[in-house]
This record gives C-alpha cells, sequence and structure tokens, in this order.
C-alpha cells in the first residue's frame, strides 16, 4: 500500500472511528506512523482548551444598532432634500439675477452710463469747445 | 416569534432582506455562540470578539437583501466573521496583545485555586502557539479543531481550494507540534469566559 496522504492522515486525526485499512497501514509503516503522530499530539493538546460558554446575548446589541443605522438613513433623504432645495433655489436666484443684468439696454441708457454727453457739442460742461473751434480754423 | 424558529437559516435571510428585524434576531440567537468561540480563540478578547460577531450580523443585515442562497447561510456568515477576524488580527496584533493583557491582569480563567497554574500554562501556550501562526494557518486550525468544519467546508469559507486547506493545516499543525511539544501529556482544562458562568 501506497503511503497515506495528508488528507487522509488529517481525516483520520479528526474521525474518532478510523478506518480499519489504514489503521493497519499506520500499523505497519513507521513513516506514515511518525507523520500521523506530528499531526496528532497538537491535535490533543488543543483539545484541552475548551471554553465554557460566556453569558452574552448579542440579540438586542444587534438589533438596536440596525434600528440606529436604520434612523440615519431615514434621516439622510431629509438632507438630501435640504441640499436639492439649496441647490434649486440658488440656480433660481441666479438665473433671475441673470436675466436682470443682461436686460436690453437702450443706447441713451447707456451713453449716460458711460457719461458720454460730455463729448456732445451742447454738453455743460464745455470740454468738446475748444477742439471744435480748432477745426473750424 | 416562534414562528421564526422554523424557518431555515436561509428563509431568515430573505426575510431580513424584506425589513423583517425579528428574522434578524432568530438568527442572532441561533449563531452567535458559535460565532463568539470563533471569534474569541481568533482574537485572544472576549469584547473584542463580541464587535467581531455583531459586526457580521450587521453585514448580514446590509447585504440580506442581495442574498441569493446559492451556498449555505453558515458557510455565508462563517466567512464574514472569519474575514472580520483576520482584518482584526492584522491590525496591530491584537490578539497577542490582548491575551498578554489578560493574563497580566489575571483574569479568571480558573474554576478552582488547585488547577490555577496548569490552566493558566495551557492557556498562554495555545494562545502563544496560535499567535505564531499567520492568520490564515490559526483560522485554518480553530475552524478545523474547534469548529469541526471538513476541509471542503473551510476551503469555502477561506475561499481557497481543499488542497490548499490541507497543505495549510498540515503546515500549521507541524509548527503547533513544535510549539506545544511540553504539553502534550496534560490532563484535560475547562477555560472560562471572564466572570461569565459554563453552559
Amino acid at each position: 500500500m501506497d503511503h497515506l496522504t495528508d488528507n487522509q492522515l488529517l481525516n483520520m486525526m479528526s474521525q474518532s472511528a478510523l478506518d480499519d485499512a489504514l489503521n493497519a497501514h499506520l500499523a505497519d509503516c513507521n513513516e506514515c506512523a511518525q507523520r500521523f503522530q506530528a499531526l496528532k499530539e497538537p491535535w490533543d493538546v488543543l483539545g484541552q482548551w475548551t471554553l465554557d460558554t460566556p453569558e452574552i446575548d448579542l440579540t438586542d446589541q444587534v438589533l438596536s444598532r440596525v434600528a440606529k443605522n436604520r434612523s440615519i438613513y431615514l434621516k439622510q433623504p431629509q438632507a438630501l432634500i435640504r441640499i436639492a432645495a439649496s441647490i434649486i433655489i440658488g440656480v433660481g436666484a441666479g438665473s433671475w439675477l441673470g436675466q436682470s443684468v443682461a436686460r436690453p439696454v437702450s443706447d441713451e441708457q447707456a451713453a449716460e452710463a458711460m457719461y458720454l454727453d460730455v463729448l456732445t457739442l451742447n454738453s455743460s460742461t464745455g470740454w468738446t469747445a475748444p477742439l471744435l473751434e480748432e477745426g473750424q480754423e | 416569534m416562534a414562528t421564526w424558529q422554523v424557518h431555515t437559516d436561509e428563509h431568515l435571510v430573505q426575510k431580513i432582506g424584506k425589513g423583517h428585524t425579528q428574522a434578524l434576531a432568530e438568527l442572532v440567537r441561533r449563531h452567535q455562540q458559535r460565532a463568539l468561540h470563533l471569534a474569541f480563540r481568533s482574537v485572544g478578547d472576549w469584547h473584542l470578539a463580541e464587535d467581531v460577531v455583531q459586526e457580521a450580523f450587521l453585514r448580514v443585515n446590509r447585504a440580506a437583501s442581495k442574498y441569493t442562497p446559492d451556498a449555505k447561510f453558515s458557510t455565508w456568515f462563517y466567512r464574514i466573521v472569519v474575514n472580520l477576524c483576520m482584518d482584526e488580527l492584522r491590525r496591530g496584533q491584537r490578539h497577542s496583545r490582548a491575551t498578554t493583557q489578560a493574563m497580566e491582569e489575571g483574569q479568571s480563567f480558573v474554576e478552582t485555586p488547585v488547577h490555577a497554574q496548569e490552566v493558566a500554562e495551557l492557556q498562554q501556550a495555545v494562545h502563544r502557539a496560535l499567535g505564531q501562526l499567520n492568520e490564515r494557518e490559526r483560522v485554518a486550525v480553530i475552524l478545523h479543531r474547534f469548529e469541526g468544519q471538513s476541509h471542503e467546508q473551510i476551503a469555502e469559507i477561506m475561499e481557497a481550494s481543499v488542497s490548499a486547506v490541507e497543505s495549510l493545516l498540515v503546515r500549521s499543525y507541524r509548527k503547533l507540534r513544535q510549539i506545544l511539544a511540553d504539553f502534550s501529556n496534560k490532563t484535560p482544562k475547562k477555560t472560562q469566559g471572564p466572570g461569565k458562568s459554563g453552559v
């Protein structure tokens, strides 16, 4: 019989009842017996570490955290609505202001805004009079 | 509440996905103890283990609406717990720190003063031995030795091939044999959680 595989050794270790054929091989094969022992020793030591179950019930804690998370999610849409409303108001206001600024302006209004009236012949400032006189000469 | 007890785990998850909180409560009741043991053995601290298990259930709750029952719930759930444990272990090696702290603070692991020293020795030895394995080796051994998972189940939980898991286990047990050689012939002992009573 071929040597036992690691898988077979691991399975033998974790099973209380050993397969007869495999057991017979272990009895005859020193190499496999040593490999088996190398796995079995730590397995047995670890088995001595048993835990008493602590009196912990996480049900209420988990449910309260779920409820808390849910309330956060429920609050989030309100925040989103506020943000969306702010954006709409901002865009609307900006658009309205833009329209106000871009309102058509008459030539007279533009000239007045630029004080172009000072250049006219009848300007009360009289700034253009000397220039006009030079031209006439 | 009693009606939830007849449902399978997979059915409960589907109910959770539809907003049935009591279905989650039933799942917590069913799986918390094993998950706590797995987490405690992995991270070495009860409070940290509680955090890990709570977070695992919250993740189940979040993912429930997308859950498709292709795999067993327990496999999916233990994969979540194992991943969270490995994250904790990677995050600052809390396992060894928590263990050392617990030992130094003299937690009441012992049942009677007569066994105090032996239990403490064993506790330290097992923690130290597991602490010398890397995260994957440690979790594989815990699933195999203490959770009774088959190689196939461990492979599924750890998202590895069966042959990779077997190699991992063989390597881990060989390492543990060297570390635990002095404790091979000790008598069985019991370890208690701090301030808790046994079942």
